[in-house]
């Protein structure tokens, strides 16, 4: 067969077109394609994933998110206020101490007073100390009206009350007072807010 | 002389018939590499851009999750501390109210108990209260005591444990009674609230 010198000059470059739209079409696209495919499909997962999240609440995470945050803001200054009445760290023997002045201004009498270890629960420390005391019924009054405006903060627990048996009207009362403080605990981890 | 072309034969012939010019061949090789290698790289730029757009997409969408994934875990973590807070803040208040209790039950009971009862024993355990007292002969004096012991605004749910005859120098004939009845708290109760023992919940 005999070609044209044109055809001759031309047969080279058609076959490097052939070569390189083969090569393109085998070995560059279908891995484009592939890829587009993947980052299609994945997409889609995505869009589908969000727009049920959506349907069920729509802006629900930042309207809760804010609703949450306020509430704790607000929970925790209170809280926080409220903390306040409370025995600081170093002060909670003082308080319990001072019981014992506090009584003898009113008539009533310690016979014994018995701390107790410290126990913690839930943040809390407290700190108790059993008495038993003697005074009449308006002597017991008054101290424990007074013990109630006390701050820091003291609890009476368990009291219990019976006439002295010497016929005086005296009585003879048992009580357990507690002194309360926060325990300062380290923050756990993640605590902290997202953005 | 034969001036006449030779003859070029039958496939000369033939070949003449498609014959192309030299440089119309290459120009026109030229110009199929060159349009081969444009559409590859045109259509390889529009698979490019495509994909391209579906990962930002998948990015952006992916980030939006994420963020509504933090935010659901900070809201759960809110929630958690809103809850121990709720509890913290519980105990507070019925600490504050715990503080009052017992000055209130004694006042309480020097306003409603009158000069006819007695009150030989008062006792009070976490949430319970014990009273043991004394008066007049008669189940009506036993009554009108009963009565008013429920006046107290810190005792609720009294009942009458037992009721016994006694004779002394005050009461030359009377009785004396036994009531267990609960405190009336007005605050919440927090959870595992109690120093020495949980209280009964009878309150509010």
């Amino acid at each position: 067969m005999v070609l044209s010198r044109g055809w001759a000059r031309a047969a080279p470059f058609a076959l490097a077109s052939v070569v390189a739209w083969g090569a393109y079409r085998t070995a560059i696209r279908p891995a484009r394609v592939a890829a587009l495919s993947a980052a299609d499909a994945a997409a889609s997962g995505l869009r589908q994933r969000l727009a049920r999240a959506e349907a069920l609440s729509p802006d629900f995470d930042v309207q809760e998110k804010e609703r949450v945050t306020d509430q704790l803001a607000q929970l925790a200054a209170e809280v926080d206020r409220r903390n306040r009445s409370l025995a600081s760290s170093d002060l909670g023997d003082q308080v319990l101490a001072s019981l014992s002045a506090l009584a003898a201004e009113e008539g009533v009498r310690f016979r014994r007073f018995a701390p107790e270890p410290e126990t913690r629960a839930s943040g809390y420390a407290l700190r108790a100390a059993v008495v038993s005391a003697e005074g009449s019924f308006f002597d017991f009054l008054r101290f424990f009206e007074r013990v109630a405006a006390m701050t820091p903060l003291v609890l009476i627990e368990e009291a219990a009350f019976e006439a002295s048996g010497q016929g005086d009207g005296r009585l003879a009362a048992r009580f357990v007072a507690v002194s309360v403080q926060v325990v300062r605990e380290a923050p756990a981890p993640g605590d902290g807010e997202e953005g | 002389m034969n001036i006449a072309p030779r003859d070029p034969g039958p496939q000369r012939r033939a070949a003449g018939l498609f014959a192309l010019p030299a440089s119309w061949g290459s120009l026109g090789g030229a110009v199929l590499l060159l349009g081969t290698l444009v559409a590859s790289f045109v259509d390889g730029r529009a698979l490019g851009r495509r994909l391209e757009r579906a990962s930002e997409e998948q990015a952006s969408l992916g980030a939006e999750l994420a963020r509504r994934q933090r935010n659901s875990e900070a809201i759960e973590s809110g929630r958690a501390r809103i809850s121990a807070l709720e509890v913290s803040r519980a105990r507070l208040l019925r600490w504050e109210e715990e503080r009052l209790l017992v000055s209130e039950l004694l006042r309480g009971l020097a306003l409603q108990v009158g000069s006819d009862v007695i009150i030989e024993e008062l006792r009070r355990e976490g949430g319970r209260v014990f009273v043991v007292g004394r008066t007049g002969a008669g189940s009506s004096a036993v009554a009108a005591a009963v009565r008013s012991l429920g006046r107290v605004d810190r005792l609720q749910g009294l009942n009458l444990q037992w009721v016994e005859q006694i004779e002394d120098h005050r009461f030359p004939v009377g009785q004396r009674f036994s009531l267990a009845g609960a405190v009336r708290y007005f605050s919440p109760s927090p959870n595992g609230f109690g120093l020495a023992g949980p209280p009964v919940e009878t309150g509010s």
